[in-house]
């Protein structure tokens, strides 16, 4: 049997291809608003820390505690924070390695953590003070 | 076909639907959210030879009974967003625009959309668009992968089973 591609799916390739360069610098440009970032944990959508972020800084571990004996210990250092431990079923939060710009998150879907890197909001490193 | 003949018919679709849901669960994964899509071959056989309604039956029902069987109560919600998303797409795409697509390109739309289903539901339950936004390009080339081998399976089924299907309509 011969495979029959007909005209419409070149749509779908092309969709396909959209899409991606569309997430890529949607990514990009949440994640190149400013270059210092907050780090935001938060467990089943509460803020649990709130770290400042930025090159050059001597690591830090936080140990976060999702309730019923479940961790997750992040590692936040050198302008990137990573999951370094964990004790959920998966351990996705700890295979999807490091992230280091903003917009980007880490996700323990089994603890419901979250790990996300935000912009500071600072108004040092606000566009607007260009203007100024 | 009589209803009772169509039910039969559409129990078994669900339970090979439900079983394949299963199976690739124990399989491994790349990247977190990646699958094959396995499911979906059900899916567009019965878009093609019941309708577009029981081909919503068909998946809704797989997701909760395979969420329930295997992921957990969360996934349903996933499961089910991405399911009825890429339903209504591939639904849409093979009624309207049957002529210009094949079944390789109506599986790829269908796996795309499932993965847009399931990073909008995930993105809104942690009140974050970057998740949405830093797993759509990975997903969507995965997507391009195994739709097209769940469209090549599914030719291959679909066109064995017209074959079939005169013999089950008399019989």
């Amino acid at each position: 049997m011969k495979i029959s591609l007909k005209i419409g799916d070149v749509f779908v390739y092309v969709f396909a291809v959209v899409l991606v360069i569309a997430g890529i610098t949607g990514m990009y440009l949440m994640g190149l608003k400013d270059d210092r970032h907050n780090v935001v944990i938060e467990v089943d959508r509460e803020t649990k820390y709130s770290v400042e972020i930025y090159e050059g800084m001597e690591p830090v571990e936080l140990y976060v505690d999702a309730g019923d004996g479940r961790y997750n210990k992040v590692v936040v250092m050198n302008g990137e924070v990573k999951i370094e431990e964990a004790n959920c079923p998966d351990r996705l939060c700890v295979k999807s390695g490091a992230i280091r710009f903003s917009g980007q998150t880490i996700v323990c879907l089994p603890h419901r953590v979250v790990v996300r890197l935000t912009g500071t909001g600072d108004s040092q490193s606000d566009v607007d003070d260009i203007a100024h | 076909m009589n209803r009772i003949r169509s039910m039969v018919i559409l129990g078994l679709i669900i339970s090979q639907a439900l079983i394949l849901h299963l199976l690739e669960g124990y399989m491994p994964v790349l990247a977190p959210g990646m699958k094959l899509g396995l499911a979906n071959i059900m899916t567009l056989v019965t878009l093609t030879f019941f309708g577009f309604k029981e081909a919503l039956i068909v998946i809704a029902i797989r997701s909760i009974l395979g969420s329930l069987l295997a992921g957990g109560v969360t996934a349903i919600l996933y499961s089910l967003a991405g399911g009825i998303l890429s339903c209504l797409v591939m639904g849409c795409l093979y009624y309207k625009f049957r002529s210009y697509f094949s079944v390789i390109g109506i599986s790829t739309a269908g796996a795309i959309f499932h993965n847009i289903g399931q990073l909008s539901v995930a993105s809104w339950m942690f009140g974050s668009a970057g998740i949405l936004f830093s797993y759509l390009p990975v997903l969507t080339v995965a997507a391009l992968g195994t739709g097209f081998f769940v469209g090549l399976a599914s030719n291959y089924i679909i066109k064995y089973l017209q074959h079939r299907w005169f013999i089950w309509e008399r019989g």
